[in-house]
């Protein structure tokens, strides 16, 4: 590895340890992504290998850049671009504040991410805080897409339950191992309304069944006749008929009627029904963004 | 309060996702038809080997379908498999003894792609009677991703089949969308096997098996459209010529009339040697035969290690 010179460790991913390095020659700072290759396993970690090939297709100004793979025997190294921070640590630095422009900045660029990538059949299935950075240019970029997912369709059984719970959507919790673009705007909902909040997560759920509580006491149980097919998803059991409680206007105060009328488009039980990341960014509560985040082509 | 993320996954049951609208929409039919030319193969790409032919290339890809036909793989694994050995011989020369290995190692690779539980190495070296060890296989699989610098996100021909099934009259026309699309699907896996259809792109492979499937469901006479209609409207859908699509339709029917016919294909036969097709022919609603069935055609009875192949030294 002489080409970079290690700095610090930032963390760790999916499936290895990240640090923050500096390229020799160029001076540039990166992420490198440490995969050990242990002679007992299976190779190639398949978390890894979809991250690569995934992000060598995905070049985007809204997904994390992966510029280079290096390899040896024993592990192998891949190189990104390197962030700041991410949206988790942005969060514990607001106080409890947050610039309403920013928030409609970060929803549109993650949408703007999240369009792009369902257009090539990917599908991120792990959207949270800790998976979108951020730069000091206000930049937002999606990462760590070891659990994501480029497919045929119609879309098959992967695997149930990847995402992290407070980000789930009922069909999941319930047990739907139908996976579709879905999956992410619903996780995309709450972290809009979690950046409206300035870093409170919208359903800190601790088990599946007190995630759809939340969920269902903040937007009423649904019902077959609003959600038609759900009392045959596999785990399916019946919740309490709760009326919607709150208004959307109590849950994120903040937010004006037209990004209200956004998450509520987006928190919708029924998959069906959610709407796509491409319709979100052409919802009226963007109508004021800052031109030069809209026309920030890549 | 720690995040949680639990993973129970069942690999045995295949649900089926309802129709997604944005995975269906003409921008992602676009970015595939886009995406599948960077993954083509180099006209003639066998040309690096000395040793390995055509022949042994369709020998060891019939025995890696009939692998991933016995682990019930998913449909795209096989494809993507043949797609990884066939840019890997295009790019680097080995020895016959090593091309059974090669295709294990693309299996590996595909399965980890495309299966929620991806195939077990283990497993794997078993179906090659034990003839190359879990270490060659790690060997290999790491040169293959580097030789192919990681790009595989390949597109194949399966992920065209619902794009180009949704824009054509079936149903209207009283045929049942699972047959035509189970019908397309076999045929698809059959021109992986071989050699002559690596011409060919995946979108062309698709319109061509799904035009074959139909002709084979009698889609001409119950829509009262010729086999040219038919071609123009995967024309307008792919934006295939229609003459390419013809071709390898032919060669298509072909393949299908030998298998069937019980020879084994022989080589240098091309679509010019086959006779004009100005209409298709009608077959039997179960004449498409299963990859298990067709391979009952061939020598080989079961997936053990083809013996041109074997004794891998890495």
């Amino acid at each position: 590895m002489q080409k970079y010179e290690k700095l610090e460790k930032i963390g760790e991913g999916t499936y290895g340890t990240v640090f923050k390095a500096k390229n020799r020659e160029t001076h540039e700072i990166v992420a490198l992504k440490r995969v050990r290759l242990d002679d007992d396993d299976e190779g190639v970690p398949s978390s890894a290998l979809r991250e690569i090939c995934l992000l060598k297709e995905l070049k985007h100004k809204n997904i994390v850049r992966l510029y280079d793979v290096l390899h040896s025997d024993k592990k192998l190294t891949l190189v990104f671009e390197h962030c700041d921070q991410d949206l988790k640590k942005y969060f514990d630095s607001l106080n409890g504040d947050i610039d309403l422009d920013i928030v409609k900045s970060f929803m549109y660029q993650l949408l703007r991410g999240l369009a792009f990538c369902h257009s090539h059949n990917v599908l991120h299935r792990d959207l949270k805080p800790q998976n979108l950075l951020i730069n000091k240019n206000g930049e937002l970029k999606l990462a760590d897409f070891g659990l994501a997912r480029a497919f045929g369709i119609p879309v098959k059984c992967y695997s149930a339950e990847v995402v992290t719970l407070w980000y789930r959507p009922p069909d999941v919790l319930f047990g739907a191992k139908l996976y579709t673009t879905s999956i992410d705007m619903w996780s995309a909902g709450c972290i809009f309304a979690e950046l409206a909040n300035a870093g409170r997560p919208l359903f800190p759920g601790s088990d599946v069944d007190d995630q759809l509580r939340r969920i269902f006491k903040l937007l009423g149980t649904p019902t077959e006749e609003t959600w038609s097919g759900m009392t045959q998803l596999p785990d399916y059991k019946p919740f309490p008929l709760y009326q919607p409680s709150m208004s959307l206007t109590q849950v994120v105060p903040k937010l004006g009627s037209r990004g209200r009328d956004l998450l509520q488009r987006l928190l919708v039980c029924n998959p069906m029904q959610r709407m796509s990341a491409d319709d979100a960014m052409s919802h009226t509560y963007f109508n004021d963004l800052n031109p030069a985040i809209k026309n920030d082509r890549c | 309060m720690d995040l949680k993320l639990l993973c129970c996954e069942t690999s045995t049951t295949e649900n089926r996702a309802y129709p997604d609208k944005v995975l269906l929409s003409n921008r992602v039919l676009d970015n595939l038809l886009k995406t599948e030319e960077q993954y083509a193969l180099p006209a003639s790409f066998l040309r690096k080997q000395t040793e390995v032919t055509p022949h042994m290339r369709k020998i060891v890809a019939e025995w890696m379908m009939e692998v991933c036909d016995e682990q019930n793989c998913q449909d795209e694994v096989f494809p993507l498999a043949v797609n990884f050995m066939d840019r890997f011989l295009a790019v680097r020369s080995i020895s016959k003894s090593q091309l059974q290995l090669l295709g294990t190692s693309c299996m590996l690779i595909a399965s980890k792609l495309r299966e929620p539980k991806p195939l077990p190495a283990k497993t794997l070296v078993f179906y090659t009677d034990n003839s190359i060890t879990i270490q060659d296989l790690r060997k290999c699989e790491l040169l293959v991703v580097s030789k192919l610098k990681w790009d595989l996100s390949v597109v194949t021909p399966q992920d065209f089949l619902p794009h180009i099934l949704r824009r054509l009259p079936i149903e209207s026309v009283g045929i049942e969308y699972n047959m035509v699309n189970s019908h397309a699907k076999t045929l698809i896996a059959l021109c992986a096997r071989d050699f002559d259809f690596t011409r060919y792109l995946p979108s062309m492979i698709a319109s061509a098996s799904v035009a074959s499937a139909l002709c084979g469901l009698g889609w001409t006479s119950k829509s009262g459209r010729t086999l040219n209609d038919l071609l123009q409207i995967l024309h307008e859908i792919t934006s295939t010529e229609q003459d390419y699509i013809l071709d390898c339709f032919k060669q298509i029917e072909n393949m299908v009339r030998l298998s069937a016919s019980g020879l084994s294909n022989p080589q240098g036969l091309t679509s010019s040697d086959i006779e004009d097709f100005s209409s298709c022919s009608v077959r039997a609603d179960e004449f498409t035969p299963p990859p298990s069935a067709s391979d009952k055609l061939q020598e080989q009875e079961s997936a053990g290690t083809p013996t041109d192949v074997r004794d891998i030294h890495f």
